[in-house]
Protein backbone atom coordinates (compact mmCIF):
# COMPACT_ATOMS: atom_id res chain seq x y z
CA UNK A 1 0.00 0.00 0.00
CA UNK A 2 1.44 3.28 -0.77
CA UNK A 3 1.62 6.51 1.08
CA UNK A 4 -1.14 9.01 -0.18
CA UNK A 5 0.60 12.57 -0.86
CA UNK A 6 0.31 15.62 1.42
CA UNK A 7 -0.53 17.69 -1.88
CA UNK A 8 -1.69 16.21 -4.57
CA UNK A 9 -2.85 17.97 -7.66
CA UNK A 10 -4.38 16.30 -10.47
CA UNK A 11 -4.42 18.39 -13.83
CA UNK A 12 -5.03 21.25 -12.12
CA UNK A 13 -5.61 24.47 -14.55
CA UNK A 14 -6.13 28.03 -14.06
CA UNK A 15 -6.99 30.19 -16.46
CA UNK A 16 -7.22 34.53 -16.02
CA UNK A 17 -9.44 34.99 -19.01
CA UNK A 18 -7.53 33.81 -21.98
CA UNK A 19 -4.45 33.53 -20.20
CA UNK A 20 -3.73 29.95 -19.00
CA UNK A 21 -1.35 30.45 -15.98
CA UNK A 22 -1.20 26.60 -14.59
CA UNK A 23 -2.04 24.03 -17.64
CA UNK A 24 -2.84 20.59 -16.67
CA UNK A 25 -0.44 20.46 -13.88
CA UNK A 26 0.19 16.98 -12.20
CA UNK A 27 2.19 17.02 -9.07
CA UNK A 28 2.60 15.29 -5.56
CA UNK A 29 4.16 15.77 -1.66
CA UNK A 30 4.61 12.66 0.00
CA UNK A 31 4.88 12.90 3.27
CA UNK A 32 8.30 13.51 5.23
CA UNK A 33 9.94 14.61 1.73
CA UNK A 34 11.23 18.22 0.55
CA UNK A 35 9.95 19.21 -2.68
CA UNK A 36 12.07 21.76 -4.92
CA UNK A 37 9.55 23.85 -6.91
CA UNK A 38 11.53 25.78 -9.24
CA UNK A 39 10.47 28.22 -12.21
CA UNK A 40 11.48 31.51 -13.98
CA UNK A 41 8.76 34.32 -12.84
CA UNK A 42 5.47 34.24 -13.93
CA UNK A 43 5.82 30.24 -14.42
CA UNK A 44 2.62 29.95 -12.53
CA UNK A 45 4.45 28.51 -9.18
CA UNK A 46 2.88 31.17 -7.31
CA UNK A 47 -0.81 30.82 -8.53
CA UNK A 48 -0.23 27.05 -7.57
CA UNK A 49 0.63 27.42 -4.46
CA UNK A 50 -2.03 30.04 -3.81
CA UNK A 51 -4.66 26.82 -5.13
CA UNK A 52 -2.80 24.27 -3.19
CA UNK A 53 -3.83 27.17 -0.32
CA UNK A 54 -7.69 27.27 -1.17
CA UNK A 55 -6.74 31.05 -2.07
CA UNK A 56 -7.38 30.45 -5.97
CA UNK A 57 -10.62 28.37 -7.17
CA UNK A 58 -9.49 25.78 -10.20
CA UNK A 59 -10.64 26.45 -13.47
CA UNK A 60 -10.66 22.51 -13.62
CA UNK A 61 -8.66 19.53 -12.49
CA UNK A 62 -8.16 18.95 -8.64
CA UNK A 63 -5.71 19.68 -5.97
CA UNK A 64 -6.18 17.97 -2.71
CA UNK A 65 -4.31 19.01 0.47
CA UNK A 66 -3.84 15.84 2.82
CA UNK A 67 -6.73 14.27 0.67
CA UNK A 68 -9.22 17.39 0.82
CA UNK A 69 -9.92 19.94 -0.72
CA UNK A 70 -8.58 22.92 0.77
CA UNK A 71 -11.00 25.95 -0.51
CA UNK A 72 -13.70 24.02 1.93
CA UNK A 73 -11.29 22.04 4.44
CA UNK A 74 -10.60 25.22 6.84
CA UNK A 75 -9.35 22.72 9.24
CA UNK A 76 -6.53 21.10 6.58
CA UNK A 77 -5.13 24.48 6.74
CA UNK A 78 -4.29 24.21 10.61
CA UNK A 79 -1.83 21.38 9.52
CA UNK A 80 0.08 24.20 7.38
CA UNK A 81 2.72 26.55 7.50
CA UNK A 82 2.79 29.48 4.63
CA UNK A 83 5.15 31.67 4.28
CA UNK A 84 3.79 33.94 1.14
CA UNK A 85 6.30 35.01 -1.82
CA UNK A 86 4.53 38.95 -1.91
CA UNK A 87 4.93 39.34 1.63
CA UNK A 88 1.64 42.11 3.17
CA UNK A 89 1.78 42.32 6.71
CA UNK A 90 -0.54 44.67 8.62
CA UNK A 91 1.58 47.59 9.21
CA UNK A 92 -0.55 48.86 12.00
CA UNK A 93 0.49 46.21 14.53
CA UNK A 94 4.13 45.71 16.00
CA UNK A 95 5.60 42.05 15.48
CA UNK A 96 4.88 40.80 18.73
CA UNK A 97 0.89 41.81 18.20
CA UNK A 98 1.26 40.19 14.52
CA UNK A 99 2.82 37.13 16.03
CA UNK A 100 0.69 37.05 18.85
CA UNK A 101 -2.92 37.30 16.40
CA UNK A 102 -1.52 34.70 14.37
CA UNK A 103 -1.22 32.57 17.36
CA UNK A 104 -4.29 32.95 18.31
CA UNK A 105 -6.10 32.46 15.45
CA UNK A 106 -3.84 29.18 14.72
CA UNK A 107 -3.87 27.78 18.23
CA UNK A 108 -1.50 25.22 19.08
CA UNK A 109 1.57 26.91 19.35
CA UNK A 110 4.89 25.59 20.86
CA UNK A 111 5.85 28.67 22.68
CA UNK A 112 9.10 27.91 23.45
CA UNK A 113 10.22 26.86 19.81
CA UNK A 114 8.47 30.31 18.84
CA UNK A 115 10.60 32.16 21.10
CA UNK A 116 14.14 30.30 19.94
CA UNK A 117 13.09 31.04 16.32
CA UNK A 118 12.67 34.78 16.86
CA UNK A 119 16.04 34.27 19.11
CA UNK A 120 17.87 32.66 16.35
CA UNK A 121 16.37 34.99 13.22
CA UNK A 122 17.13 37.69 15.14
CA UNK A 123 13.27 39.16 14.82
CA UNK A 124 13.11 42.40 16.64
CA UNK A 125 9.47 41.79 18.09
CA UNK A 126 8.76 45.27 19.72
CA UNK A 127 9.10 47.40 16.29
CA UNK A 128 6.30 47.93 14.39
CA UNK A 129 5.58 46.07 11.43
CA UNK A 130 5.82 49.30 9.39
CA UNK A 131 9.17 50.36 10.35
CA UNK A 132 10.61 46.95 8.61
CA UNK A 133 12.75 46.35 6.29
CA UNK A 134 11.43 43.57 3.49
CA UNK A 135 14.15 41.57 4.73
CA UNK A 136 12.70 41.69 8.93
CA UNK A 137 9.31 41.25 7.30
CA UNK A 138 10.33 37.93 5.81
CA UNK A 139 11.63 37.08 8.99
CA UNK A 140 8.42 37.40 11.20
CA UNK A 141 6.50 35.52 8.19
CA UNK A 142 9.31 32.59 8.47
CA UNK A 143 8.47 32.60 12.26
CA UNK A 144 4.81 33.24 11.77
CA UNK A 145 4.76 29.77 9.09
CA UNK A 146 7.46 27.07 11.31
CA UNK A 147 5.93 28.07 14.91
CA UNK A 148 3.14 25.45 15.20
CA UNK A 149 5.15 22.68 13.77
CA UNK A 150 3.08 22.20 11.20
CA UNK A 151 2.86 19.09 9.31
CA UNK A 152 3.62 20.58 5.69
CA UNK A 153 5.27 23.78 5.37
CA UNK A 154 4.78 25.54 1.97
CA UNK A 155 7.15 28.32 1.56
CA UNK A 156 7.02 30.63 -1.56
CA UNK A 157 10.80 32.44 -2.01
CA UNK A 158 11.60 31.89 1.63
CA UNK A 159 14.52 33.50 1.75
CA UNK A 160 13.72 37.05 -0.71
CA UNK A 161 15.81 39.49 1.18
CA UNK A 162 17.19 38.19 3.88
CA UNK A 163 20.65 38.49 4.55
CA UNK A 164 23.54 35.48 3.94
CA UNK A 165 23.98 35.02 7.51
CA UNK A 166 20.07 34.63 8.38
CA UNK A 167 20.04 33.14 4.99
CA UNK A 168 22.34 30.17 6.16
CA UNK A 169 20.40 30.07 9.76
CA UNK A 170 16.75 29.72 7.81
CA UNK A 171 17.86 27.15 5.70
CA UNK A 172 19.67 25.52 8.77
CA UNK A 173 16.36 25.32 10.77
CA UNK A 174 14.49 24.51 8.00
CA UNK A 175 17.16 21.51 7.69
CA UNK A 176 16.09 20.59 11.32
CA UNK A 177 12.56 20.61 10.93
CA UNK A 178 12.48 18.23 7.82
CA UNK A 179 14.65 15.67 9.95
CA UNK A 180 12.13 15.86 12.12
CA UNK A 181 9.27 14.36 9.35
CA UNK A 182 7.64 17.96 8.23
CA UNK A 183 7.20 17.79 4.30
CA UNK A 184 8.49 21.30 2.62
CA UNK A 185 7.00 22.68 -1.13
CA UNK A 186 9.89 24.94 -1.66
CA UNK A 187 9.61 27.57 -3.97
CA UNK A 188 12.80 29.17 -4.68
CA UNK A 189 14.97 31.17 -7.47
CA UNK A 190 18.24 30.21 -5.54
CA UNK A 191 19.39 26.90 -6.50
CA UNK A 192 21.79 26.40 -4.25
CA UNK A 193 19.32 26.32 -1.63
CA UNK A 194 16.68 24.13 -3.11
CA UNK A 195 20.17 21.73 -4.02
CA UNK A 196 20.55 21.35 -0.82
CA UNK A 197 17.15 20.54 1.15
CA UNK A 198 15.12 18.90 -1.72
CA UNK A 199 14.68 15.33 -2.17
CA UNK A 200 12.77 15.84 -5.25
CA UNK A 201 12.53 18.36 -8.14
CA UNK A 202 9.46 19.83 -9.64
CA UNK A 203 10.68 22.76 -13.12
CA UNK A 204 7.66 24.45 -14.11
CA UNK A 205 7.72 26.66 -16.83
CA UNK A 206 4.81 28.31 -18.48
CA UNK A 207 2.33 26.80 -16.27
CA UNK A 208 3.76 23.60 -17.10
CA UNK A 209 6.03 20.75 -15.51
CA UNK A 210 8.78 20.21 -17.78
CA UNK A 211 10.94 18.41 -15.29
CA UNK A 212 9.92 16.36 -12.13
CA UNK A 213 12.30 13.50 -10.54
CA UNK A 214 14.85 13.36 -7.90
CA UNK A 215 17.51 15.92 -7.38
CA UNK A 216 20.24 13.68 -8.59
CA UNK A 217 18.41 12.13 -10.77
CA UNK A 218 17.30 16.05 -12.55
CA UNK A 219 21.49 16.85 -12.08
CA UNK A 220 22.22 14.24 -14.25
CA UNK A 221 19.58 14.42 -16.91
CA UNK A 222 21.15 18.16 -17.21
CA UNK A 223 23.05 18.52 -20.47
CA UNK A 224 26.84 18.06 -19.32
CA UNK A 225 29.42 20.55 -19.87
CA UNK A 226 32.58 19.28 -21.44
CA UNK A 227 35.64 21.01 -21.53
CA UNK A 228 38.65 19.66 -23.62
CA UNK A 229 42.08 21.14 -24.52
CA UNK A 230 44.09 20.14 -27.39
CA UNK A 231 48.19 19.43 -27.84
CA UNK A 232 47.94 21.15 -31.21
CA UNK A 233 45.09 22.78 -32.52
CA UNK A 234 41.41 22.34 -32.22
CA UNK A 235 38.90 20.92 -34.31
CA UNK A 236 36.48 23.22 -35.75
CA UNK A 237 32.82 23.28 -33.73
CA UNK A 238 31.57 22.21 -36.39
CA UNK A 239 32.84 19.28 -36.44
CA UNK A 240 31.31 18.43 -33.24
CA UNK A 241 27.61 20.38 -33.84
CA UNK A 242 26.32 17.52 -35.83
CA UNK A 243 26.32 14.75 -33.41
CA UNK A 244 23.42 13.64 -31.51
CA UNK A 245 24.27 14.60 -27.75
CA UNK A 246 25.77 18.65 -28.87
CA UNK A 247 23.67 21.06 -27.48
CA UNK A 248 26.53 24.02 -27.97
CA UNK A 249 30.14 23.99 -28.85
CA UNK A 250 32.50 26.90 -28.84
CA UNK A 251 35.46 27.72 -28.86
CA UNK A 252 37.14 30.35 -25.77
CA UNK A 253 40.50 30.19 -26.71
CA UNK A 254 42.54 28.98 -29.56
CA UNK A 255 42.92 25.12 -28.83
CA UNK A 256 40.08 24.52 -26.15
CA UNK A 257 36.55 23.46 -26.82
CA UNK A 258 33.48 23.80 -24.52
CA UNK A 259 30.67 21.31 -25.62
CA UNK A 260 27.59 20.90 -24.15
CA UNK A 261 26.56 17.48 -24.09
CA UNK A 262 23.07 15.75 -23.14
CA UNK A 263 23.22 11.72 -22.89
CA UNK A 264 26.03 9.17 -22.29
CA UNK A 265 29.20 10.56 -23.96
CA UNK A 266 30.65 7.37 -25.90
CA UNK A 267 29.80 9.16 -29.19
CA UNK A 268 31.49 12.39 -27.93
CA UNK A 269 34.34 10.70 -26.58
CA UNK A 270 35.02 8.49 -30.05
CA UNK A 271 34.93 11.65 -31.89
CA UNK A 272 37.75 13.61 -29.75
CA UNK A 273 40.00 10.52 -29.87
CA UNK A 274 40.07 11.46 -33.31
CA UNK A 275 42.03 14.46 -32.39
CA UNK A 276 45.41 15.47 -30.24
CA UNK A 277 43.78 15.49 -26.68
CA UNK A 278 45.41 16.79 -24.39
CA UNK A 279 42.88 16.75 -20.90
CA UNK A 280 39.52 16.57 -20.94
CA UNK A 281 37.54 17.91 -17.96
CA UNK A 282 33.73 17.88 -17.14
CA UNK A 283 32.75 19.49 -13.75
CA UNK A 284 30.07 18.20 -11.45
CA UNK A 285 26.84 19.43 -13.04
CA UNK A 286 24.56 21.44 -10.21
CA UNK A 287 21.39 22.00 -10.00
CA UNK A 288 22.12 25.58 -12.13
CA UNK A 289 23.02 24.01 -14.90
CA UNK A 290 19.92 21.51 -14.94
CA UNK A 291 17.79 24.20 -14.10
CA UNK A 292 18.81 26.31 -17.33
CA UNK A 293 19.19 23.68 -19.02
CA UNK A 294 15.13 22.52 -18.64
CA UNK A 295 14.65 26.18 -19.13
CA UNK A 296 16.44 26.09 -22.21
CA UNK A 297 13.70 23.68 -23.65
CA UNK A 298 16.60 21.08 -24.03
CA UNK A 299 14.00 18.17 -22.37
CA UNK A 300 10.55 19.52 -23.73
CA UNK A 301 10.54 20.05 -27.44
CA UNK A 302 6.83 20.55 -27.52
CA UNK A 303 6.66 23.40 -25.39
CA UNK A 304 9.46 25.38 -27.36
CA UNK A 305 6.89 24.75 -30.13
CA UNK A 306 4.58 26.60 -28.27
CA UNK A 307 6.69 29.52 -28.29
CA UNK A 308 5.06 30.59 -24.96
CA UNK A 309 8.37 32.77 -23.42
CA UNK B 1 -19.22 31.92 13.11
CA UNK B 2 -17.77 35.42 15.07
CA UNK B 3 -14.26 34.86 16.06
CA UNK B 4 -13.13 36.85 18.70
CA UNK B 5 -9.69 37.79 17.16
CA UNK B 6 -10.77 39.08 14.03
CA UNK B 7 -13.61 40.84 15.59
CA UNK B 8 -11.02 42.44 18.07
CA UNK B 9 -8.61 43.27 15.21
CA UNK B 10 -11.44 44.51 13.03
CA UNK B 11 -11.85 47.04 15.67
CA UNK B 12 -8.27 47.63 16.03
CA UNK B 13 -8.23 48.65 12.60
CA UNK B 14 -10.65 50.91 13.06
CA UNK B 15 -10.00 52.49 15.88
CA UNK B 16 -8.23 55.97 14.26
CA UNK B 17 -10.91 56.49 12.24
CA UNK B 18 -13.66 55.89 14.20
CA UNK B 19 -12.56 58.60 16.65
CA UNK B 20 -12.20 61.00 14.34
CA UNK B 21 -15.74 60.15 12.49
CA UNK B 22 -16.84 60.03 16.52
CA UNK B 23 -15.27 63.73 17.42
CA UNK B 24 -16.71 64.72 13.76
CA UNK B 25 -20.22 64.06 14.27
CA UNK B 26 -20.71 64.81 17.71
CA UNK B 27 -19.04 68.22 17.58
CA UNK B 28 -21.48 68.41 14.12
CA UNK B 29 -24.23 67.45 16.30
CA UNK B 30 -23.19 69.95 19.26
CA UNK B 31 -22.92 73.05 17.11
CA UNK B 32 -26.38 72.46 15.63
CA UNK B 33 -27.93 72.47 19.26
CA UNK B 34 -26.00 75.28 20.32
CA UNK B 35 -27.45 77.28 17.36
CA UNK B 36 -31.03 76.58 18.19
CA UNK B 37 -31.46 79.38 21.18
CA UNK B 38 -30.34 81.95 18.57
CA UNK B 39 -32.46 80.16 16.27
CA UNK B 40 -35.76 79.45 18.06
CA UNK B 41 -35.64 83.68 18.88
CA UNK B 42 -36.03 84.17 15.32
CA UNK B 43 -39.02 84.60 13.03
CA UNK B 44 -37.12 84.01 9.85
CA UNK B 45 -37.07 80.09 9.78
CA UNK B 46 -40.45 79.84 8.97
CA UNK B 47 -40.14 82.27 6.09
CA UNK B 48 -37.40 80.59 4.82
CA UNK B 49 -39.30 77.63 3.21
CA UNK B 50 -42.33 79.67 2.59
CA UNK B 51 -41.29 80.04 -0.90
CA UNK B 52 -40.93 76.51 -1.54
CA UNK B 53 -43.27 73.64 -3.08
CA UNK B 54 -44.33 71.52 -0.32
CA UNK B 55 -42.63 68.51 -1.73
CA UNK B 56 -39.30 70.22 -1.86
CA UNK B 57 -39.95 71.42 1.98
CA UNK B 58 -40.22 67.67 2.68
CA UNK B 59 -37.75 66.49 0.35
CA UNK B 60 -35.10 69.20 2.60
CA UNK B 61 -36.39 68.20 5.54
CA UNK B 62 -37.81 72.25 5.80
CA UNK B 63 -41.14 71.58 7.52
CA UNK B 64 -41.55 73.12 10.97
CA UNK B 65 -38.20 74.64 11.12
CA UNK B 66 -39.84 76.72 14.27
CA UNK B 67 -40.07 73.54 16.71
CA UNK B 68 -37.53 71.85 17.91
CA UNK B 69 -38.05 68.57 16.09
CA UNK B 70 -38.14 69.90 12.99
CA UNK B 71 -35.18 72.39 13.46
CA UNK B 72 -33.16 69.27 14.68
CA UNK B 73 -34.74 66.89 11.72
CA UNK B 74 -33.92 69.99 8.81
CA UNK B 75 -30.67 70.26 10.51
CA UNK B 76 -29.34 67.00 11.18
CA UNK B 77 -31.66 63.78 10.68
CA UNK B 78 -33.11 64.36 7.37
CA UNK B 79 -29.59 64.85 5.33
CA UNK B 80 -26.44 65.21 7.10
CA UNK B 81 -26.62 62.43 10.00
CA UNK B 82 -28.35 59.69 7.70
CA UNK B 83 -25.62 60.72 4.60
CA UNK B 84 -22.67 60.70 6.87
CA UNK B 85 -23.27 57.75 8.86
CA UNK B 86 -23.56 55.68 5.37
CA UNK B 87 -20.12 56.94 4.83
CA UNK B 88 -18.94 55.91 7.80
CA UNK B 89 -20.44 52.76 7.24
CA UNK B 90 -19.28 52.25 3.56
CA UNK B 91 -15.94 53.04 4.27
CA UNK B 92 -14.85 51.50 6.89
CA UNK B 93 -16.41 47.98 5.85
CA UNK B 94 -14.76 48.75 2.42
CA UNK B 95 -11.34 49.44 4.26
CA UNK B 96 -11.70 45.53 6.28
CA UNK B 97 -12.86 44.00 2.98
CA UNK B 98 -12.33 44.81 -0.15
CA UNK B 99 -9.19 47.37 0.32
CA UNK B 100 -7.84 44.81 2.52
CA UNK B 101 -7.94 42.41 -0.50
CA UNK B 102 -6.41 44.71 -2.60
CA UNK B 103 -3.41 45.50 -0.67
CA UNK B 104 -2.72 41.40 -0.21
CA UNK B 105 -2.91 41.39 3.64
CA UNK B 106 -6.49 39.27 3.25
CA UNK B 107 -4.56 36.44 1.19
CA UNK B 108 -2.31 35.84 4.68
CA UNK B 109 -4.72 35.45 6.68
CA UNK B 110 -6.97 33.40 4.86
CA UNK B 111 -3.97 30.87 4.43
CA UNK B 112 -4.64 30.72 8.80
CA UNK B 113 -7.19 28.06 9.87
CA UNK B 114 -10.36 30.54 9.85
CA UNK B 115 -12.78 30.37 7.47
CA UNK B 116 -13.62 33.46 4.89
CA UNK B 117 -17.63 33.85 6.18
CA UNK B 118 -15.73 34.19 10.07
CA UNK B 119 -13.56 37.08 8.53
CA UNK B 120 -16.38 38.93 6.69
CA UNK B 121 -18.75 38.25 9.38
CA UNK B 122 -16.62 39.26 12.05
CA UNK B 123 -15.48 42.22 10.32
CA UNK B 124 -19.32 43.25 9.74
CA UNK B 125 -19.84 42.85 13.16
CA UNK B 126 -16.69 45.04 14.05
CA UNK B 127 -18.23 48.02 11.61
CA UNK B 128 -21.94 47.63 13.49
CA UNK B 129 -20.25 48.26 16.87
CA UNK B 130 -18.58 50.97 15.62
CA UNK B 131 -21.92 52.42 14.17
CA UNK B 132 -23.55 51.54 17.79
CA UNK B 133 -20.87 53.28 19.44
CA UNK B 134 -20.88 56.70 17.22
CA UNK B 135 -24.51 56.25 16.97
CA UNK B 136 -25.21 56.32 20.90
CA UNK B 137 -22.55 59.45 21.09
CA UNK B 138 -24.33 61.66 19.10
CA UNK B 139 -27.79 60.32 20.22
CA UNK B 140 -26.84 61.40 23.58
CA UNK B 141 -25.35 64.81 22.34
CA UNK B 142 -28.67 65.05 21.14
CA UNK B 143 -30.41 64.14 24.23
CA UNK B 144 -28.42 65.75 26.34
CA UNK B 145 -27.92 68.99 24.29
CA UNK B 146 -32.00 69.31 24.10
CA UNK B 147 -32.50 68.65 27.55
CA UNK B 148 -29.92 71.53 28.38
CA UNK B 149 -31.70 73.81 25.81
CA UNK B 150 -35.24 73.10 27.05
CA UNK B 151 -35.99 71.94 23.52
CA UNK B 152 -38.86 69.75 25.11
CA UNK B 153 -37.80 67.01 22.59
CA UNK B 154 -39.34 63.15 23.08
CA UNK B 155 -36.64 60.59 24.08
CA UNK B 156 -38.23 57.84 22.20
CA UNK B 157 -38.22 60.41 19.01
CA UNK B 158 -34.93 61.00 19.66
CA UNK B 159 -34.01 57.50 19.61
CA UNK B 160 -36.41 56.06 16.70
CA UNK B 161 -34.33 58.74 14.11
CA UNK B 162 -30.76 57.96 15.88
CA UNK B 163 -31.43 53.96 15.40
CA UNK B 164 -33.05 54.76 11.52
CA UNK B 165 -30.05 56.66 10.91
CA UNK B 166 -27.84 53.58 12.14
CA UNK B 167 -29.89 51.05 10.55
CA UNK B 168 -29.62 53.15 6.88
CA UNK B 169 -26.04 53.13 7.53
CA UNK B 170 -26.17 49.52 8.73
CA UNK B 171 -27.96 48.39 4.82
CA UNK B 172 -25.28 50.43 3.24
CA UNK B 173 -21.94 48.91 4.78
CA UNK B 174 -23.90 45.52 4.00
CA UNK B 175 -24.17 46.74 0.91
CA UNK B 176 -20.36 47.35 0.70
CA UNK B 177 -19.65 43.96 1.87
CA UNK B 178 -21.66 42.10 -0.60
CA UNK B 179 -19.96 44.02 -3.28
CA UNK B 180 -16.62 43.30 -1.72
CA UNK B 181 -17.83 39.58 -1.48
CA UNK B 182 -18.66 39.46 -4.91
CA UNK B 183 -14.27 39.97 -5.30
CA UNK B 184 -15.07 43.64 -6.15
CA UNK B 185 -11.95 46.23 -6.66
CA UNK B 186 -12.03 48.79 -3.81
CA UNK B 187 -12.69 51.62 -5.99
CA UNK B 188 -15.53 49.99 -7.55
CA UNK B 189 -17.05 48.86 -4.11
CA UNK B 190 -17.35 52.58 -2.44
CA UNK B 191 -18.33 53.96 -5.92
CA UNK B 192 -21.60 51.82 -6.62
CA UNK B 193 -22.36 51.81 -2.54
CA UNK B 194 -21.97 55.60 -2.57
CA UNK B 195 -23.82 55.57 -6.26
CA UNK B 196 -26.61 53.69 -4.34
CA UNK B 197 -26.40 55.63 -1.61
CA UNK B 198 -27.11 58.99 -3.69
CA UNK B 199 -29.89 57.55 -5.67
CA UNK B 200 -31.53 56.34 -3.10
CA UNK B 201 -31.37 60.01 -1.50
CA UNK B 202 -32.99 61.46 -4.60
CA UNK B 203 -35.40 58.80 -5.14
CA UNK B 204 -37.00 59.37 -1.60
CA UNK B 205 -36.59 63.73 -2.15
CA UNK B 206 -37.55 64.56 -5.34
CA UNK B 207 -39.55 61.79 -7.02
CA UNK B 208 -42.68 62.56 -4.93
CA UNK B 209 -42.49 66.18 -6.56
CA UNK B 210 -43.79 64.26 -10.12
CA UNK B 211 -47.25 62.82 -9.35
CA UNK B 212 -46.54 59.88 -11.46
CA UNK B 213 -43.48 58.59 -9.74
CA UNK B 214 -44.84 59.50 -6.09
CA UNK B 215 -45.10 55.69 -5.33
CA UNK B 216 -41.54 54.84 -6.37
CA UNK B 217 -40.27 56.75 -3.32
CA UNK B 218 -41.34 53.91 -0.83
CA UNK B 219 -38.50 51.92 -2.61
CA UNK B 220 -35.72 53.97 -1.34
CA UNK B 221 -33.84 52.97 1.82
CA UNK B 222 -34.05 56.58 2.88
CA UNK B 223 -37.99 56.48 2.77
CA UNK B 224 -37.59 53.07 4.85
CA UNK B 225 -35.88 54.77 7.77
CA UNK B 226 -37.27 58.83 7.20
CA UNK B 227 -40.04 58.05 5.88
CA UNK B 228 -42.02 57.66 8.83
CA UNK B 229 -40.75 60.86 10.49
CA UNK B 230 -39.35 59.12 13.42
CA UNK B 231 -38.15 62.72 15.23
CA UNK B 232 -41.86 63.51 15.62
CA UNK B 233 -43.12 60.01 15.37
CA UNK B 234 -41.43 57.31 16.89
CA UNK B 235 -40.40 53.93 15.74
CA UNK B 236 -41.99 52.85 12.18
CA UNK B 237 -41.84 48.99 12.72
CA UNK B 238 -42.35 48.27 8.99
CA UNK B 239 -39.26 50.78 7.23
CA UNK B 240 -36.63 49.10 10.52
CA UNK B 241 -37.97 46.11 9.24
CA UNK B 242 -37.25 46.09 5.73
CA UNK B 243 -34.13 48.22 7.15
CA UNK B 244 -33.07 44.69 8.87
CA UNK B 245 -34.51 42.37 6.11
CA UNK B 246 -32.51 44.06 3.52
CA UNK B 247 -29.50 44.54 5.62
CA UNK B 248 -29.86 40.86 6.49
CA UNK B 249 -29.95 39.39 2.93
CA UNK B 250 -26.73 41.72 1.50
CA UNK B 251 -24.74 39.89 4.30
CA UNK B 252 -25.70 36.87 3.79
CA UNK B 253 -25.30 37.52 -0.47
CA UNK B 254 -21.67 38.87 0.52
CA UNK B 255 -20.80 35.63 2.53
CA UNK B 256 -21.99 33.12 0.28
CA UNK B 257 -20.39 35.00 -2.92
CA UNK B 258 -16.99 35.53 -0.85
CA UNK B 259 -16.90 31.66 -0.11
CA UNK B 260 -15.31 29.78 -2.85
CA UNK B 261 -14.31 32.42 -5.26
CA UNK B 262 -10.33 33.47 -5.58
CA UNK B 263 -8.73 35.99 -3.62
CA UNK B 264 -6.95 39.01 -5.36
CA UNK B 265 -3.04 39.28 -5.16
CA UNK B 266 -2.11 42.42 -4.31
Amino acid sequence: MTTPPIIHCDKLTKRFGSFTAVHDLELDLLPGTVLGFLGPNGAGKSTTIRMMLGLSKPTSGTVRLFGEDPLRGRAVRARVGYSPGELRLDDRLTVAATLRSWARLRGGVDEAFRDRLIDRLGVQVDRHVRGLSTGNRRKVALVGALMSRPELLILDEPTNGLDPLVQHEFMCILEEVTASGTSVLLSSHILSEVERIADRIVVIRAGAVVADGATDELRRGASQEYRAVFTDTAPAPSALESLSGARSVDSPQAGELRVQWAGPPRELLRKLSEYDLESLTAPEPDLGTAFMSYYRNDHSPELSERGAW
Amino acid sequence: MVNAELLNRGLGAQRRGALVWAIALVGLTASVLAVWPAMSESDSLDSLASGMSPELVSALGLEALSSPAGFLNGNLYAIFLPLLFAVLGIMHMNALTAADEDSGRLELLLALPVSRVSVYLSRFVAVVLVLIVVALLVGATVAFGGATLDMDLEAAGVAAATVSVLLLALFHAALALALSGAGLRAGVVVSASFGVLVVGYLIYALLPMIESFDDLAAASPWHWALGGQPLESGFDGTGLALLGGGTTVLVLVGLVAVRERTIRTA
